[in-house]
This record gives structure tokens, sequence and C-alpha cells, in this order.
């Protein structure tokens, strides 16, 4: 049986009599959070900035000269009803070239006058993908359309910026692929390293741990105190890295929106979520009472009093 | 209460520690165990005390054999025993009360049943003005009688003081014997090994002999 007076009395005599090692095994958990956590904030504000200019990716389709104004009509019906789109904009020929010779500048505009001049610009839509449609489906969703269009009787071309498109997909993937990896790597060296130190402080009371034994204490009763104060380790410093996340985390976008020009992109990117707090909280929690553990179902072989 | 019946221990390096042991200790005896330094003493207190297993043959200790002992029995079974070193074994960063406390909380017991027997104990082993103090602060002597209050809190069946008096002074070691022959008096089986053959010569107990991990007198 443990009882809580007995857990106060094992974390009270833990922090005063070897706070030293204690204060060493919360900063060093603390760095490591404090490293996955600006890792993971670096590449989320990335990621929303790319997810950014991603949702704002468009589509023209130009439409032949004979398509005639009822099969256009049909066309735009077609879109309307599929709501893969939050935009679908008609610009006939006229306006496409007004557009294009106000662009030229304003003596151009004459041209259109000339009743011999015949406008090479054709009549267009211009599309905007819905904003529901998830990000990793963005892409292969506007290839699709891109297909169908081709097919149609009344398209003469379709264009979205293809070649960025598909640069710009497979940058995501192998941006997250490495991100993962690297996060993983490091969430085990972080565990390893917050696991020895812990292990430096559990050390010495391994005399604690024999004499325990040497009275007949279950390996629940010796382990139990000793996982509660990897849990309380693993908990200050994740209040601590989640501080001094939020505060670097501040300072960065303020530092980033000075030096580069997309401050309004930036004042964007969403300050620590509560899903990231609890994460972090459970992810120091976890790396506590995980390197408590480790350790001491080391130096609680149910033997340690006669080694 | 203790029965060795061809008790072997060899270890993994093939070193025979214990061989073809054999003895019986009755319910309240007194025994002496003797024998020069590497003789299997240790090894023979180790398997008393469940921190080992014989390689063959059999321990039977309160009536449990060590050797067919559980992994989660072993606990259950050293809180039948009262275990004494040489060198004490105390928490330095407890005080008196609280390493004498150690068995009886780990047994589960209330805590002013805990505060009572604690009080009790440190009474008759003599440290009732000790109990603030730390390991420290008080004599060789008296860190074994905290070592053998720990051990007798619980009230064991049987107590094995593997060489307790080794590191004590003449007068102390006196103390500390007066103190065992107390707690046999009280009818707890005690079993002691020492190299103080001129103690063993002075007092009437029964004395077991090894040598070379074999009994030379039973």
């Amino acid at each position: 049986m443990i009882n809580t007076n007995m857990m106060r009395q094992h974390l009270f005599r833990a922090w005063s009599r070897h706070w030293a090692l204690q204060m060493a095994s919360v900063t060093v958990m603390t760095v490591v959070l404090l490293i996955l956590n600006l890792m993971f904030l670096s590449f989320s504000a990335f990621n929303h900035l790319i997810v950014q200019w991603g949702q704002g990716l468009e589509m023209i389709v130009y439409v032949k000269e004979d398509a005639g104004s009822q099969n256009m009509e049909q066309f735009r019906q077609k879109l309307e009803k599929s709501g893969d789109f939050d935009q679908i904009h008609f610009i006939s020929k006229s306006d496409a070239t007004k557009k294009f010779l106000t662009a030229l500048g304003p003596e151009s505009l004459d041209l259109m006058k000339d009743p011999k001049w015949n406008s090479p610009i054709p009549a267009s839509f211009e599309l905007r993908l819905s904003e529901k449609i998830p990000m990793e489906n963005r892409v292969s969703q506007l290839e699709n359309w891109a297909s169908q269009f081709h097919a149609s009787p009344f398209v003469d071309d379709v264009f979205y910026g293809q070649g960025w498109v598909e640069n710009f997909q497979r940058f995501l993937h192998s941006a997250r692929g490495a991100v993962l990896i690297i996060w993983i790597l490091s969430l085990s060296v972080g565990l390893l390293i917050v696991s020895n130190c812990i292990r430096l402080s559990f050390l010495q009371r391994r005399d604690e741990i024999a004499i325990l034994e040497l009275v007949g204490a279950t390996a629940r009763f010796i382990r139990m105190p000793f996982l509660v104060e990897g849990l309380t380790i693993g908990l200050m410093a994740s209040v601590f890295s989640l501080i001094l996340s939020f505060v670097l985390h501040t300072l960065l976008l303020q530092w980033l929106g000075q030096k580069l020009d997309f401050w309004l992109a930036i004042q964007q990117i969403p300050p620590l979520q509560p899903w990231f707090i609890a994460a972090n909280i459970a992810t120091g929690v976890g790396f506590g009472v995980l390197g408590a553990w480790n350790c001491v179902r080391k130096l609680n072989t149910g033997w340690a009093a006669v080694s | 209460m203790i029965t060795f019946s061809h008790a072997y221990k060899i270890f993994p390096n093939g070193y025979q520690g214990l061989r073809n042991i054999s003895f019986k200790i009755e319910k309240g005896e007194f025994v002496f165990l003797t024998g020069p330094s590497g003789a299997g003493k240790t090894t023979l207190f180790r398997l008393i005390a469940g921190f080992d297993r014989p390689s063959s043959g059999s321990v039977e200790v309160l009536n449990s054999d060590v050797a067919s002992l559980l992994e989660n029995e072993i606990p259950y079974f050293r809180r039948r025993i009262g275990v004494i070193y040489q060198d004490f074994r105390l928490l330095k960063d407890r005080t008196v009360f609280e390493n004498v406390a150690i068995p009886l909380i780990v047994r589960g017991d209330s805590r002013y049943y805990v505060d009572r027997r604690v009080r009790e104990v440190l009474d008759q082993v003599g440290l009732g003005s000790k109990s603030d103090s730390y390991p420290d602060e008080i004599s060789g002597g008296e860190q074994q009688r905290v070592a053998i209050a720990r051990a007798l809190i619980h009230q064991p069946g049987v107590l094995i003081a593997d060489e307790p008096t080794g590191n004590l002074d003449q007068h102390m070691s006196s103390e500390i014997f007066r103190l065992l022959e107390y707690v046999n008096a009280q009818g707890t089986t005690v079993f002691v090994a020492t190299h103080d053959h001129d103690l063993i010569r002075k007092k009437p107990y029964r004395v077991i002999e090894i040598n070379e991990g074999q009994v030379v007198t039973a």
C-alpha cells in the first residue's frame, strides 16, 4: 500500500536533499522539450504560410470562340453543382481584351474601336478551389478538373501553374517527412538524455532501494514514488518549456515581421494552441515517467540489497 | 524453523559457494555461524533471507521453500525475517525513527500503530531519546542498535545477523550481544555469523561451522 503522505515525504526528501541533481534533470528536460517545441512551432508556422499560399491556388479555363453562351451557362452550372469551387468568375472576351489592353496602356484601348481588329484574347473562367478541400487533396483535385476540362469540346486551354503546383506538392511532402523523422529522432535522443539525467539523480539513492528490498517492499511500493518523482520533473520541465516557447515564439515572430516583408502573413500564424499545450505536458510527463521507470527498474532488481 | 537439506549454491562462473549443506535450527534457538572469510557464511545467509536461491537441494525457512518462492512472493517472505548487517545499512537522510519505521510503512500499517510500535522498540534498544537524530549523529554501537530495532520492529520469526559486531569495539559488541540475547529470550530464533571465537567460547549456544562451502560442525 502506498499513501499520499509517503509520496509527499519522498518528493520533499528528493528535492530538499538532492536539489542540485533534481534541478539538473529539470533543466535538461526543459531544454530538450524547448528544442522539440521550437522545431514543431517553426514547422507549423512554415506549414501555415505554405497552406495560406496554397489556398490561393487558381485555375484559368480558356473557352473556345464558338462555345456559345448557352454552353457556357451549362458549364458554369456544372462547376457550381460540384461544390469544389469557392469562386467561379466568367470573364467575357471583351472584358478580357479590355483588361489586357488597359494593362498595355490607355492608348491601346483605341484598338477596340477598330472594326477590322479581332482580339486574340479568349473568354475564360477564373476558378478558385473551395477552402473546404483539405490541403493534401487540393493539387490532385486541381489536376482532376484540369483533365476533365481538357476533354471538354468547349475548352481551348487550362492554366493553373502546373509546374509550380507540382513542385509545391513535392516540397510539402518531403518537408513533412523530414520534419517528422527529425522530430522522432530528437524525441528518442531527448528521452535517452532525460533518462540518463534522472538515472544520475536516482543512483544517489541506490541504498534506499536496497534497504526497501531488504525489509520486504514490493516492486510497486519501491517504484511508485520514483515514478511520481519523474512525473513531477516532467511536469515542471514542460511548464518551463512552454513559458520559454511562448516568449521565444512571440519574439521570433516580431523579429521576422520586422526583418521580412510578409508581416500580414506572419500575423496570421496562430499562437500556442490548447492542443499543443496539452501535447507538450503529455510529452514532458511521459518523458519523466518513462525515464524514471527505465532507471528504477534497473536499480530495483529484487536483489539490490546484496549487490 | 530453518532447514537446509543437501543444499548447493553454484555461481554462474562455476564456483561452488555452498556444497551439500544440511542442518536444522529449531524455533527459539540461538545459533552461531562461524568459519573463515570466504567460507560461505554470507551466501548461506542470503539463502535464508531470500536474497538468492539454492542451485540444488532445499532450504526451508519458516515453512517456506526458498527455491520455489515466486518473484512476487519474495517481498512477503522477507517481511517474516529480520536481517542485520555489519555495515548497519541505515538511510543517512532519515532520522532514527524513520529508519526503524520503514518495515511497518512497507507493510502498510497505520500511522498510529507505526508511531506507537517504533517508540516501543526504540525504548527496548535504549534509543528512545535519539529518535530524531540522524545516523551520522550517533555512535557505531547506536547505529547497530537502530539496525536491530529495524530488524525487530515487525516481529520476525527469525533474526539473522551477519557479523553484527564486526565494526564495533569490545564494549559495544557486548552490548549488542546482550540485546540479541534479549531478543532471543522473547522467542525469536537468532542466527548470528561471527569471527569472534572468544565470544563463541563464552556463550553456551550451538555453533555451526563451515569451511570452503561445507559444514564442518553442526
